[in-house]
């Protein structure tokens, strides 16, 4: 059964067509990858089913229900959140402040998901106190994903991830989603390092200008000729680690 | 030594004014990245306003900054609305030009409703000073200075313990991730101008307590200084507001009474040259490099 | 040979009087704001002359030709202003009324010295309107002469040690300071505090503060009523407790202050007093109220009232409207007006007369007393 169902979604940014009509669907607890090169509209895919951009056609269904159209607050508090590229938090915020603001929306008792999320980054726990901006890349990751776990999504849609991030830290990532998905959270994967991203991954689409030009298993695309060549080589060296 | 504590007294007194005008200032910069200009015109439509209910309508005058207030409040939110919101991702220029058209536009509206002469504004507390030693504190005074450290209190609470607050701190500091929180960014903004606007109404009785003259060009003066002491204490940061604020009235008062009247303005602006200098973000501000 | 010429310029005039005479009407404009924020000061100036106007015709006009007063809108604006002055000039008017205020007397007052036209301003105060022009004068004395008035009064009711708070970046402030602190001298006053401010300063607490620590008995304010409606209330907060010596730009402050009672410790000189039983004066002020339904509020309304009774006083002279035989009137003439006789002086300065006006409690001016020149 599909969590998330997109149909023919276009997005355009002052005249450009940066979504040309994609479908695509997102199964219930797995783990599905967004590959494809720089402003292929990956980013815009997620953004449009955030609801931070309009759309011009198309509908995302989510949970049974249609919900392209309705505002960022509300598709939030039905459950989708989102990690953004770039990690993006609060910098002169505490650690636990930006936590709370990932709960923003709770009406109930936040403190064991934030009692929860310390046990996933105890790194988290011990920075506690520390604004989040003096935290490594790394520890920043983690607070972004901790931060949108305060809200206990069931699709959880992550931006690029591992971008700016050590090789090492970038398992670590790796392998915090796949307890995420170990949790029952349905993982929406955003990523260049495609071949992280499809090791992981248990269906994938490649978005090639706006348009979707494969989709697979992640073992299928893995193994495929042309994803190879296209992306697997030299994913790394482009994401500029270091 | 008494007239020393005198001249600082004086300095905090319109001091505390200034930071209260200042935080409408930093709390809109802050979350907007927008000098609004128009600002100091709110300090004239809160004079009016708090004028108006008291002559036109003769309520009392607790119940005239209440009104005064709503009225701050109302307009402050529609011009954020009307003028702002559509430019929100236009170039910042664009705003700013907009910012000193509603001011402008301000002005005349009141010049055009209340004309261009000024109008008494009569608040009679008779309180009798309070004496310390040689020094003689007045009660307009007092109250200016305890009303003006209350509000930045609350405000200081309001931003750091209250839902509002939280969502106020996280869309100025990344709009964009705020709003992948559940917030919503336009009431927010709005929430901002509003506080900003009330602590403007707030800020002009008492100005107007201190300087009983109320006129369509009053709030430019205040304004620009309030303007000065946010960048001063670090624009966009609440506590340096009302730091820039307490500075620049202490340093106009005591240059107008130990130096010379003259030089006030020039030491005023001395100071802010030379903090920029030493920290270009102000005394408060920390140091951001843009990010690439 | 002045003389002469003098004695053939009369002639000359009088050869022209009786076809000027002969006229319908004698045309005298008059100039100054009706609208904007001067026009406080130009609608009593003009209902004043008006007023002399109406009278004069009533009671037959000059050798019973009626005058045509006409009075134009200048809106305190200088382009305005010389608009006016061209139209008037043009249409052979015999004399101008005006202008109100300094700005646009310096420009009237320039083009008319040049044109031969007489003009009398009948409230610009400052010195250079008329001085070492031969056709410009006034009906009004000039700022300085309050300084030395006030001065003087100082010295007369004992207030031996003064202080003065004054716009340092104000013409009109430094000139009454000056003229203020050299009579003072010569008093043999005290200064025990002279503290600057901006003329459009909001906050003069510092300078009140200092001031109170001099302890002075009563402290000169060359300022206009908006600030002083500042002044004193902030005067007050600091706890300075004395008498103001203010000048004509006083009078106003009962409209812009909020708390009357602070004026009773207020006194300032002014170029005329309502209140005065002189029977010239009783007979302006019923008249103006039997005319506008409202009595005259400041002085200028004597002073316009004054100026038109001036340039007509010249004319019946002269008996003609030509310019050169008016002026040459003018320069000799004495009359009295409401205000006190009116003769000018090298500088085409009136000497007359200046009234010390104080405040009761409800903002009510009364007459203090006179200091004569």
């Amino acid at each position: 059964m599909s969590l998330l169902y997109i149909k023919d979604l276009k997005v355009s940014y002052g005249g450009i067509e940066a979504l040309k009509g994609i479908s695509l669907d997102v199964e219930k607890g797995q783990i599905v990858a967004l590959i494809g090169a720089n402003g292929a509209g990956k980013s815009t895919t997620l953004r449009a089913i955030s609801g931070l951009i309009p759309r011009s056609q198309g509908t995302i269904t989510y949970d049974g229900q249609v919900i392209s159209g309705h505002s960022p607050q509300k598709i939030v508090s039905e459950g989708i959140c989102m990690v953004p590229e770039g990690r993006r938090v609060f910098p002169n915020l505490t650690v636990l402040e930006n936590l709370k603001i990932g709960g923003y929306l709770r009406k109930d008792d936040i403190q064991p998901d934030i009692e929860h999320v310390y046990d996933l980054f105890p790194r988290l726990k011990e920075r506690s106190w520390q604004l989040a901006g003096t935290l490594s890349g790394g520890e920043q990751q983690m607070l972004a994903v901790g931060r949108a776990l305060m809200m206990r999504p069931k699709l959880l849609m992550m931006d690029e991830p591992s971008l700016g991030l050590a090789p090492l830290v970038i398992r670590d990532i790796f392998k915090i989603i796949e307890t995420l998905h170990e949790e029952g959270i349905t993982i929406l994967l955003v990523e260049q390092n495609a071949n992280a991203a499809l090791k992981i991954a248990d269906s994938a689409f490649v978005l090639e200008t706006g348009s979707l030009s494969m989709q697979g298993t992640g073992k299928e695309l893995l193994n495929d000729p042309r994803v190879k060549e296209a992306y697997l080589g030299k994913a790394p060296a482009r994401n500029g680690i270091g | 030594m008494t007239l020393f504590l005198n001249q600082l007294i004086n300095g905090l007194q319109i001091g505390s004014i200034y930071a209260l005008i200042a935080l409408g200032y930093t709390m809109v910069y802050g979350i907007v990245k927008l000098i609004n200009f128009a600002h100091g015109d709110i300090i004239m439509v809160g004079a009016y306003a708090a004028l108006l209910a008291m002559t036109g309508l003769g309520v009392p005058f607790y119940i005239a900054i209440v009104i005064s207030m709503i009225v701050c409040v109302v307009v402050g939110v529609v011009i954020e609305r009307v003028a702002y919101k559509p430019l929100r991702s236009s170039p910042r220029i664009s705003s700013l030009i907009t910012a000193i058209g509603v001011s402008l536009f301000l002005q005349n509206l009141a010049q055009t409703i209340f004309s261009a002469t000024p109008k008494p504004f009569d608040v009679k507390i008779s309180v009798a000073p309070i004496v310390i030693g040689d020094v003689s504190i007045n009660f307009t005074t007092l109250i200016t200075i305890v009303v003006s450290l209350l509000l930045m209190a609350l405000l200081q609470f309001i931003v750091k313990s209250t839902r509002t607050g939280k969502a106020m701190r996280a869309v100025s500091e990344d709009m964009g991730a705020a709003q992948l929180m559940g917030i919503n960014v336009n009431n927010t903004i709005s929430a901002t101008f509003a506080i900003g606007c009330a602590l403007a109404a707030i800020g002009a009785v008492l100005y107007c307590m201190a300087y009983p003259q109320v006129k369509p060009t009053m709030g430019s003066l205040p304004g620009l200084k309030a303007f000065i002491a946010a960048v001063l204490g670090g624009i966009g940061i609440i506590p340096g507001a009302m730091l820039g604020g307490l500075i620049m009235g202490v340093a106009e008062s005591m240059t107008k009474g130990y130096i010379s009247s003259q030089l006030a303005d020039a030491v005023v602006y001395g100071i802010l040259i030379f903090v920029l200098l030493v920290k270009p973000a102000g005394l408060l501000g920390k140091k951001t490099s843009e990010k690439v | 040979m002045k003389k002469i010429a003098l004695v053939l310029a009369m002639i000359m005039a009088l050869s022209l009087c009786a076809p000027a005479l002969a006229e319908d009407t004698i045309k005298i404009g008059g100039i100054g704001p009706l609208t904007g924020g001067a026009a406080m000061y130009g609608i009593p100036i003009r209902n004043g002359a008006e007023l002399y106007i109406d009278q004069l015709n009533a009671a037959g006009g000059i050798n019973g030709v009626k005058v045509e007063f006409v009075w134009e809108d200048d809106a305190g604006k200088n382009e305005q202003a010389q608009k006016l002055y061209y139209d008037f000039y043009d249409d052979g008017y015999a004399a101008i009324l005006g202008p109100v205020l300094t700005d646009q007397c310096n420009v009237v007052g320039m083009l008319a010295d040049e044109d031969g036209i007489p003009m009398v301003t009948p409230s610009g105060t400052a010195f250079d309107i008329t001085a070492g022009k031969t056709y410009v004068y006034r009906s009004c004395f000039i700022d300085e002469f309050q300084g030395y008035v006030m001065a003087n009064y100082a010295a007369e009711t004992g207030y031996k040690n003064v202080a003065i708070l004054y716009g340092a970046d104000s013409a009109y402030s430094m000139g009454l300071v000056a003229a203020f602190e050299a009579q003072a001298k010569v008093k043999g006053l005290t200064i025990v505090a002279k503290e600057a401010a901006n003329f459009t300063d909001i906050d003069f607490k510092s300078q009140l503060t200092n001031i109170k620590n001099a302890k002075p008995d009563a402290v000169f304010l060359p300022y206009y009523g908006d600030a002083m409606a500042l002044i004193l209330p902030q005067a007050k907060e600091v706890g300075l407790e004395t008498i103001y010596l203010g000048a004509d730009g006083t009078a106003n402050v009962v409209e812009n202050i909020a708390d009357k009672s602070l004026l009773t410790s207020v006194v300032y000189s002014d170029h005329f007093a309502f209140d005065s039983d002189d029977e010239a004066v009783v007979n302006f002020v019923t008249g103006y109220t039997a005319k506008y339904g409202e009595k005259p509020e400041i002085s200028f309304a004597a002073t316009g009232y004054d100026a038109a009774l001036v340039i007509c006083e010249a004319i019946k002279a002269a008996g003609t409207t030509d310019h050169d035989a008016v002026n040459e009137v003018l320069k000799n003439i004495s009359v009295e007006g409401v205000s006190g006789v009116i003769s000018f002086d090298e500088n085409n300065n009136p000497v007359k007369s200046a009234f010390v006006m104080g405040f009761d409690a409800e903002g009510n001016k009364h007459f203090v007393t006179r200091v004569d020149p």
